[in-house]
């Protein structure tokens, strides 16, 4: 591991204690929902770097249908992977917060339902990724992560395009919506807390599926070279 | 923190679970690179190609 790496490392573990402090005690308490609406600063900023890593997939992917490199595939592997985990916490956090706020747990709203969906494309993208065998498996999941990322937008405006139990936008919602300045100085620190997580994770699995790529490509050097001393 | 509702063991169950789940993808992170660590290593110890 390089020393740009340890220091971006450190970097996030104190960008992840001062947003955890500014998302606890620093933000001030919501008048209706009480401190329970600080699961906001975990779940909107989860949203936010799901969105970019799906987004870095479809471009990793376009990259990769293109060009057919094995950096390409890596970080469009990692990116969807990262991106899924994120994904996983805003589908958690979510129904944690209704609960105690709507009474329910989960409706089937247009936010949700479409994140729903967003989570399950790339779910299929990765166990596709990792069940599938042959060499056509990279391309059949560049064509899953471009059309997939079509439903990114569609959960971003589905708050904008229909009536939903989900709370109008905090940006360009219109008259009404919008956020107390102290509480977007909670989200902007959490949202560079996860990014720089995210970031962190994006480069371990791209590595990984590098190193991936190279060990499948020595196997088959070995099984060739085993196949040729046998012959001979 | 003094809410108008009370409503702190969802708030602790959120956060909880955002940090359950980091950890859980580093811990694969973890395994994963340990796994192909070794497989390197019998790899090398097998047929002398370096990667």
């Amino acid at each position: 591991m390089n020393t740009l790496f340890k220091v971006l490392a450190v970097l996030t573990l104190l960008l992840l204690g001062y947003g955890f402090c500014q998302a606890m005690y620093i933000a001030p308490t919501e008048a209706t929902m009480g401190d329970v609406q600080r699961i906001f600063y975990y779940h909107l900023p989860s949203a936010w770097v799901a969105f970019l890593l799906f987004f870095v997939n479809f471009l990793a992917s376009a990259w990769y249908l293109i060009r057919r490199t094995n950096r390409a595939d890596a970080l469009a592997l990692a990116s969807a992977e990262v991106g899924v985990s994120f994904c996983t916490i805003v589908l958690l956090t979510g129904p944690i917060w209704a609960r105690p706020i709507w009474g329910i747990w989960w409706t089937w709203d247009a936010r949700l339902t479409s994140t729903l969906v967003l989570w399950l494309i790339y779910v299929s993208y990765l166990v596709l990724r990792h069940y599938a065998t042959g060499g056509q498996v990279p391309v059949l999941a560049a064509a899953l992560g471009i059309f997939g990322f079509a439903d990114v937008p569609i959960v971003y405006m589905a708050i904008r395009w229909f009536r939903t139990q989900h709370p109008q936008p905090v940006i360009g919602g219109g008259e009404g919506s919008g956020l107390h300045p102290a509480m977007w100085v909670a989200v902007l620190w959490n949202l560079a807390a996860f990014a720089m997580l995210a970031l962190l994770f994006v480069w371990i699995r791209y590595k990984q599926a590098l190193a991936e790529h190279a060990l499948e490509e020595a196997h088959a050097q070995a099984s060739l070279n085993y196949e040729t001393e046998g012959a001979q | 923190m003094n809410g108008a509702v009370n409503n702190n063991a969802y708030l602790y169950a959120a956060y909880i679970v955002v940090w359950v789940v980091h950890l859980f993808y580093a811990s694969t992170l973890v395994i994963r690179g340990k796994r192909m660590k070794r497989e390197t290593r019998e790899l090398n110890r097998r047929s002398n190609i370096s990667i």
